[in-house]
């Protein structure tokens, strides 16, 4: 059965509806121009180094005269949009660019804007009105690229969603604005950030299951299973996280080294073990991820840190066991060290 | 070459060619879900689905699937039309010319705005979205769990959809168009499938709101 009241209240607010209904046909087609621009414009402009925001716009018919730069391709906005700015598409395809980020709200009524917040919060403005993207998840997904393979977006993840903490669901780990210190058991939330991620953008996968009931034995539970529609492969994706997390009260909980992680790498490393065991028909792989929060010095009355403590555990990498490393079925593991944001005074 | 085998190749060209523009390449699981898709579509806009040309089942794991999408594609490799690799499939330059003489006939003239509207849909959301949302159609959902395949689009399937199409009509009216209706029947399967979460009011602010 259909909810009708549902597909109603979708209908009023999901951009595509918005526009057919205000615009009629030339605004479906400008929509799809405004969109066929982004993935164009995304192909070499990455999303996550768009500190200032991007403001992308088409006209729905009529002339829309706007002051811009005219450029002849696409690979040329990377001249001008280095950390934001705003990009015009012409009716005939051609690009305007101005670095300055133009209010999307501002550009007019016979306009269909996209734009992407630094904070990597997407919207789409019809008319000078937001609507909703219809999001399904933390990513800004029309930003995004989609992946064929699994250690394809496990990079992309890291850089582009950890790094910075991007993702929105990663953002409620921390403790402070400064992500110096975690929650306490911030591992639910990564679970549901990488969840997210890979279920909107691994193609061809069949599920991405968080499952903590998921248990390869009754004690040691896997954090993610990956399965594909047309393949007999099979991932579980460990993930574990070093640095320091603390109460509600702000007291101390728990602190994990480098050796959490290899602890992480010999319990994925058995878990292969048991799953090779009990099944014939497919081909399973371990992929062992690991947060990087470390921050020297920091203890629960912190509340700034400078450059040289933030980053201090950047480069430091954790040497895993050979046995582990040298295992068919086992990945590179990886290491995702998430950037606090640095002080001023903290480096005085 | 069957008509039926001819459509498939067909509907196996404009995916991957579509799917190369709009989202930088296409697997094999796009082939079968964007070409059943676009067969929905067709229902929708009152075509029999017996006209569509071929069949397709539920597989084991419940996604739509059709041999002569299969078959195609492997015709389409041996031809060197398509390079298959890995999870991914690639539109080689003579793929691209036989796909551009085919797309001007006029059989294959009929069935293009409903690949379309399908591969557009790839524009407005990730294509492993679109692909959870199809799972969510009546027919597929009530395949799933069977131990067999099962064909897809028989009359419980039919009759399932068109209680959906129905209500669609009924919210859109006429749009002169299949993007509007595909886009937001995804959005509205992929949320009931509990992956496309509510319209994000958090994120609209008071301003917004009052626009």
């Amino acid at each position: 059965m259909i909810n009708r009241s549902r597909l109603q209240s979708l209908a009023e607010e999901l951009h595509t509806v918005r526009v057919q209904r205000r615009y009629g046909r030339s605004g479906t087609e400008g929509l799809k121009r405004l969109l066929e621009g982004l993935r164009s414009v995304f192909d070499v402009i990455p999303f996550e180094r768009l500190y200032r925001g991007l403001t992308v716009y088409t006209g729905v018919g009529g002339s829309l005269k706007r002051e811009s730069v005219k450029v002849g391709g696409v690979f040329e906005l990377v001249q001008y949009i280095r950390d934001g700015g705003t990009i015009q598409i012409l009716e005939d395809g051609r690009l305007g660019v101005t670095t300055r980020v133009d209010d999307p709200g501002e550009l007019g009524r016979e306009v269909l804007a996209y734009s992407v917040s630094s904070e990597g919060t997407e919207s789409i403005y019809v008319g000078g009105r937001r609507l909703s993207v219809g999001n399904p998840s933390s990513i800004p997904l029309l930003a995004v690229p989609t992946f064929f393979e699994l250690e394809d977006a496990l990079d992309y993840y890291s850089t582009a969603m950890a790094r910075r903490s991007t993702c929105r669901v990663l953002q409620e780990v921390w403790r402070d604005e400064k992500r110096i210190l975690l929650v306490s058991r911030p591992e639910a939330t990564m679970r549901r950030s990488m969840e997210q991620f890979l279920r909107s953008t691994l193609r061809s996968q069949r599920s991405v299951e968080v499952r903590p009931e998921q248990n390869v034995d009754e004690s040691h539970p896997v954090d993610i299973k990956v399965t594909w529609s047309f393949s007999n492969r099979v991932a579980l994706i460990e993930i574990k996280w070093l640095g320091k997390s603390v109460d509600e009260e702000g007291n101390k909980t728990t602190a994990y080294s480098k050796a959490r992680a290899i602890e992480g790498a010999e319990q994925l490393a058995d878990y292969l073990d048991l799953d090779a065991e009990r099944r014939t028909y497919h081909y399973t792989t371990g992929y062992l991820v690991v947060y990087d929060v470390r921050r020297k010095g920091a203890d629960v009355s912190s509340v700034a840190i400078s450059s040289a403590d933030g980053f201090h555990y950047e480069e430091d990498e954790v040497e895993y066991p050979a046995a582990v490393l040298g295992r068919l079925d086992f990945a590179r593991p990886r290491r995702y060290f998430i950037e606090p944001v640095c002080d001023q005074e903290a480096e005085a | 070459m069957t008509a039926g085998a001819e459509w498939a190749s067909f509907d196996a060209l404009f995916v991957a060619a579509q799917l190369r523009r709009h989202v930088s390449g296409c697997s094999i699981g796009d082939l079968h879900t964007f070409a059943y898709l676009a067969c929905l579509l067709a229902l929708f806009d009152g075509q029999p689905a017996a006209e569509w040309g071929y069949r397709f089942v539920c597989t084991r794991v419940g996604g739509p699937f059709s041999a002569a999408v299969s078959s195609a594609v492997n015709a389409l490799e041996t031809a060197g039309s398509l390079v298959v690799g890995g999870e991914e499939v690639t539109l080689t330059d003579p793929g691209e010319e036989l796909f551009q003489r085919w797309k001007n006939l006029a059989t294959m003239r009929e069935r293009s705005p409903y690949l379309e509207a399908a591969c557009d849909a790839a524009l407005v959301m990730p294509t492993p979205i679109i692909a959870e949302g199809v799972r969510s159609e009546p027919g597929l959902r009530a395949a799933v769990g069977l131990k067999s395949s099962r064909e897809l689009l028989d009359s419980l399937g039919v009759a399932g959809l068109h209680e959906h199409f129905k209500e669609l009509r009924s919210v859109l009216g006429s749009t002169g168009e299949l993007f509007t209706p595909a886009t937001l029947w995804l959005t509205y399967l992929a949320q009931e499938a509990g992956i496309w979460d509510a319209l994000q009011e958090s994120n609209l602010s008071d301003r917004d709101r009052a626009l």
